[in-house]
């Protein structure tokens, strides 16, 4: 069974993960395209990024192109294990809804039934 | 830690939206096999309607006009995203069109249907190999059938060879 990943589960973090695991394990996106398609600022998304980069989920590689400093980023192995892991989780979660909902369905039905069970 | 089944499916939601947003940065990289599919329509129909003394003047210009479209794209591409593996392949491609000037001088075709399956067998092992090394699976398909289909065309049809 998977396990959800509270690093991963943050809303932000998660659009970042989901962006960069969608991109081929060799590709690495710019700081600048990342905040663009996410819509998030500087700041915002630096922060988010150091918090993906400490426990090795992703790469973050600093260059210069004509003596401008570029950012890149890419998802690590580990960060696209971690970041299916967390899907897996979210989906059987929502799974085991469908399976839950249909059991308080038969308690609506039948308010008494469910204290008798819990009594016995 | 405790997520509902609703926030679960929002999660779900965000998922699916933000790697459809990257997705139409990847299929960006479809206008090169559109730039090189129109390139290749307009050369090979020269080849198979022009005379061979007129055929340059099909690829001369549309294989300019191709490269150039190609490198602003790859510019534009370039602002976005980058490979890791940017330097090999372009190495590669540069020994690999060495390599394929070296063998058209030794082999000396004997007709220009050859030259013609000699140069786009070359361009297709090399899409191949980047396939490989990238691990894109539908460029490997892609290539993989191309060259299926010349070496047919060439064999089994050869009067519409260029089309």
């Amino acid at each position: 069974m998977a396990s959800l990943n509270e690093v991963i589960h943050q809303p932000v973090r998660l659009r970042i993960m989901a962006a960069l695991a969608s991109l081929g394990k060799e590709t690495q996106a710019s700081f600048n395209y990342l905040k663009d398609v996410l819509e998030l600022t500087d700041g915002n998304l630096g922060a988010h990024l150091r918090k993906l980069e400490e426990p090795g989920y992703i790469e973050i590689t600093k260059t210069f192109v004509n003596n401008k400093p570029h950012t890149y980023v890419q998802a690590t192995s580990a960060g696209r294990q971690a970041f299916r892991e967390h899907v897996a989780a979210l989906e059987e979660i929502l799974n085991g809804n469908q399976t839950g909902l249909n059991g308080h369905q038969r308690e609506e039905n039948d308010p008494h039934g469910s204290q008798s069970e819990g009594s016995s | 830690m405790n997520v509902s089944p609703e926030e679960a499916r929002a999660s779900l939601v965000t998922i699916r939206q933000t790697q459809t947003q990257m997705k139409k940065l990847v299929g960006i990289t479809g206008y090169f096999s559109i730039i090189w599919g129109l390139v290749w329509f307009l050369g090979l129909l020269g080849n198979q309607y022009l005379p061979e003394q007129d055929v340059w003047l099909i690829w001369a210009p549309a294989v300019t006009v191709g490269w150039i479209l190609s490198a602003i794209l790859g510019i534009h591409l370039g602002k976005q995203t980058r490979t890791s593996s940017g330097s090999r392949i372009a190495f590669f491609f540069l020994a690999l069109g060495g390599f394929a000037v070296l063998w058209f001088v030794v082999m000396q075709p004997a007709s220009w249907k050859q030259d013609a399956l000699f140069i786009m067998t070359v361009f297709i092992f090399g899409g191949m190999v980047v396939g490989i090394i990238e691990r894109a699976l539908p460029l490997i398909m892609y290539t993989l059938f191309m060259a299926a289909l010349l070496v047919i065309g060439y064999y089994l049809v050869p009067v519409y060879f260029c089309l």
